[in-house]
């Protein structure tokens, strides 16, 4: 029995260190057509947010489904790297080797509201939009006991009582922050800003009645509505929702805002076209399938698809709009 | 009631049996190794879940969960570093006790009382999860603010000799969270311009170095041969007779664990920390705290497991997780389909009462699994230390690295390790700088957010009555810290006069 144990103990130190090397990542795929250039091999998508959350969980459907649909079948594989409102996962991939094989996946946020902020050491369209998956729009949500049933009626309490009321928001100068901050100065009324970290703690306090309002992600409140301890006041961006037809868009009431972030998949700076391309087309096979569609309603998201060139574009737009919002607030 | 009966049913079948067993291996895995954090086993654990029907899922992010925050308690009494900072506070007794060749009945200690804690908040969450639900509700900015404050003055019971110096470095701890972002309005503090530093000196990579690293600088600088005084390590018989001299302590950990794991946005440590500090200060015997207490050991132990099961209570009825761990089940929940909230226990009625139950079985498989183990734990302790401690740094650097799979993680785990080794030789404890880099953010965005909701209005902490109550418990807190401090140093200078006395008589 000695024996087979230093047999044993001198083999384990040799396995470990076997498995340690077998988990490099860079496995070439066998038997992948050579006039294929793109992709050859596993590809990593960074996410700016801990494990978890939304951005993340959509990043890791994409990354179990999206190696199908290029013409050499690969493996995706998701690193996060949290911290600093995305803008750290974010300075990572825009200054990655712009060989495809480094993404990133990541609301808007990073690119058309931080750079505004100084925070960044990258410009705005530094990095290259690949595709759009989907969008949230920020919504504002009361408590079933609020004494306000529409927009207007609180619009009309605010008014009359500046400086009473807050609202809770994921972050400070996230989207919906900022949506609400432009309706204040449209509205003439004054609202106190208490941002919270993330979309759970802030349903949270409106639950507890800790504020008036939140502003939040849809994916952080629809789901949640249900129950009935939560109303939809308005939403702030320009989506409808089948199961509540009658929340109406801030845009309907007559203000240029919306609200709407985009969670786009996007690469280095410098990424050469044709792979952005590549890309692109794969991720447009993807999400038309069905178990695609289907698993990204499950955690509260409908597919908006947009490719590359428009989501470029789109960008250029968020941040010169965002750039007004804070000249205005300033 | 036929739910009830189908759902115990359920938790026997072996699918579901099978997976509890694969979580509970991963977490003592995950929770053993330094670096690898159950957030991190979790989040690794997600792609499976993918495809395995709900019950399975979520046992086995229950067994990761569970038997993750139990393990946390291995490398703190083995090694002296803790795998989570749940674990921190067993640290000091568990590994003194491990120098005294009694790493055996620590480990039991640690095993029963985590149980112990586990199953109690195991209870809860079956039998009051819709009541403790509703006061969770009532923990807002405030109340999170004075909580952290009351947490802070736990400090005097891990300071040591010295309460001022153990002040400085919590204040040190305090300052070193204070880097990164703002977490109001997400201004630059001491970043330096390093995108490294935006996410600040995160908890884990700095547990490590603080506590992990320090010790294997100091375990060199002695030049110990290996951990355990003793030739051979003890071999204690370790009973549920051995446990009933400590279950005032293990009741009240339990109890205060339940009640911190409530509340979403607390966690292991803290629960941890304050009811070490509370069993210290109703010990008869509180110079044995951080030399080797089995009490201490207990007390940190239950109430960390004890966090677990109430953790599950916000998320399951108001779909709040609490940490990211919990975050991470719920959105397992959402993507199988399933709203939380209160309608659950209608709706999913079966399912609800199959995590329940498979909670509760969860512990009782872990303690099996683990019973038979510890023969071979312990055994760590009489391994030479020329062989263990270059694997245990090894371990370290990767659990750093793999922390948020960044290279500035380990340059912080080392400076900190670093950091860690120097201070203590000039009486500076550590632990209470790892309190301070725990509480201090919870502190300051309470704070904040508490102004921001009262219109600057300091009132508010006075006006909310469980904020006040807190508050009220860290003012006394505070003045019994200084005043057994007064007390202690009274009796050490007649201790000397005496001795002066009896030298000069003797002359």
């Amino acid at each position: 029995m000695k024996i087979f144990k230093k047999i044993f103990l001198t083999f384990v130190p040799f396995i470990l260190v076997l498995a340690l090397t077998a988990c490099n990542s860079s496995n070439e795929v066998s038997g992948s057509k050579e006039s294929v250039d793109f992709p050859k091999k596993t590809i990593k998508i960074i996410v700016g947010f801990a494990p978890g959350g939304g951005t993340d969980t959509v990043a890791r459907i994409i990354a179990k489904e999206l190696g199908k649909h290029f013409e050499n079948k690969v493996n995706l594989v998701v690193e996060n790297k949290p911290g600093g409102s995305a803008v750290v996962g974010a300075t990572e991939v825009v200054n990655s080797n712009p060989d495809g094989y480094t993404l990133g996946f990541t609301p808007s946020g990073p690119f058309v509201i931080q750079p505004h902020l100084g925070q960044t050491t990258y410009s705005y369209n530094d990095a290259v939009p690949i595709s759009q998956v989907t969008s949230v729009d920020f919504i504002l949500a009361v408590h079933k006991d609020a004494p306000w049933d529409d927009f207007e009626s609180f619009v009309e309490d605010a008014k009359a009582n500046p400086g009473k009321y807050s609202y809770g928001v994921p972050g400070a100068n996230t989207t919906g922050d900022l949506a609400m901050k432009a309706m204040a100065m449209e509205t003439g009324i004054e609202i106190k800003s208490v941002p919270f970290k993330g979309g759970a703690p802030t349903r949270t306090a409106l639950l507890g009645k800790d504020v008036d309002l939140i502003a939040i992600n849809d994916d952080d409140i629809v789901p949640y509505a249900k129950d009935g301890d939560i109303k939809l006041l308005l939403n702030l961006g320009e989506k409808t929702y089948k199961d509540y037809p009658d929340l109406r868009t801030i845009r309907d009431l007559g203000y240029n805002i919306n609200s709407n972030a985009g969670y786009l998949l996007y690469g280095p700076k410098g990424l050469p076209t044709e792979i952005r391309d590549t890309i692109d087309r794969a991720m447009e096979k993807m999400l038309q399938e069905e178990s695609v569609v289907e698993a990204l309603n499950k955690i509260g998201y409908t597919i908006d698809y947009m490719n590359a060139a428009d989501r470029t574009k789109k960008i250029e737009e968020e941040y010169n709009a965002f750039k007004e919002i804070f000249e205005k607030t300033k | 009631m036929s739910e009830i009966v189908a759902s115990f049913s359920q938790i026997f079948a072996w699918q579901n049996v099978l997976f509890m067993f694969v979580g509970i291996f991963v977490g003592l895995i995950a929770g053993t190794l330094p670096g690898i954090s159950v957030t991190l086993a979790v989040a690794l654990m997600i792609p499976f879940t993918f495809g395995l029907p709900p019950e399975a899922a979520l046992l086995m992010l229950i067994g990761v969960y569970c038997a993750g925050t139990y393990a946390g308690s291995i490398g703190a009494i083995l090694l002296k570093t803790p795998g989570t900072a749940a674990s921190a506070a067993t640290a000091a007794d568990g590994f003194a006790l491990a120098q005294q060749g009694r790493a055996s009945a620590a480990l039991n200690m640690s095993l029963y009382a985590s149980v112990a804690g586990g199953l109690f908040s195991g209870l809860v969450l079956l039998f009051a999860s819709p009541q403790v639900a509703k006061v969770a509700l009532n923990f807002g900015p405030p109340e999170y603010f004075a909580l952290a404050i009351f947490g802070l003055t736990i400090i005097a019971s891990v300071s040591g000799k010295s309460l001022s110096k153990g002040v400085v470095m919590a204040c040190l701890g305090i300052l070193v969270a204070t880097v990164g972002l703002d977490p109001i309005t997400a201004t630059t503090r001491f970043t330096f311009d390093l995108t490294a530093l935006l996410s600040g000196i995160n908890i884990v990579p700095a547990l490590i170095g603080l506590f992990a690293i320090s010790e294997i600088l100091t375990q060199i600088e002695k030049g110990i041969k290996k951990i355990s005084g003793t030739a051979v390590v003890k071999k204690e018989k370790f009973g549920w007779k051995n446990i009933i001299p400590y279950r005032k302590t293990i009741l009240k950990s339990s109890i205060i664990g339940s009640i911190i794991g409530a509340i979403p946005g607390t966690g292991g440590a803290i629960a941890s920390f304050i009811s070490y500090n509370e069993a210290k200060r109703s010990s008869k015997n509180k110079e044995e705290y951080g030399q080797g207490s089995m009490d201490g050991v207990a007390a940190s132990e239950a109430a960390n497991n004890g966090t677990t099961g109430a953790t599950l209570i916000p998320m399951l009825t108001l779909g709040v997780p609490g940490d990211i761990v919990t975050a991470v089940l719920l959105s397992s929940l959402l993507i199988q389909g399933i709203q939380p909230g209160p309608q659950l226990f209608n709706t999913h009625a079966t399912l609800i009462y199959t995590i329940l139950l498979g909670f509760i079985l969860v512990n009782i498989l872990m303690f099996i699994v683990v019973k038979f183990s510890i023969g071979s734990f312990e055994k760590i302790t009489i391994v030479p230390s020329n062989i263990l401690f270059p694997i245990i740094l090894v371990l370290c650097l990767f659990g750093s690295y793999a922390y948020n799979n960044s290279i500035s993680s380990v340059w912080i785990a080392v400076i900190l390790g670093v950091i860690g080794y120097i201070l203590p030789k000039f009486g500076y404890p550590v632990i209470p700088m790892l309190i301070g880099m725990i509480l201090g953010p919870m502190a300051e965005s309470a704070f904040r957010q508490s102004l921001s909701m009262s219109g600057d209005s300091l009132a508010i902490f006075l006006q909310r009555p469980v904020a006040l109550t807190f508050i009220l418990l860290a003012v006394l807190s505070v003045f019994y810290a200084v005043y057994q401090n007064y007390k202690n140093s009274i009796l050490e200078k007649k201790m000397n006069k005496n001795k002066d006395e009896i030298s000069s008589a003797a002359i």
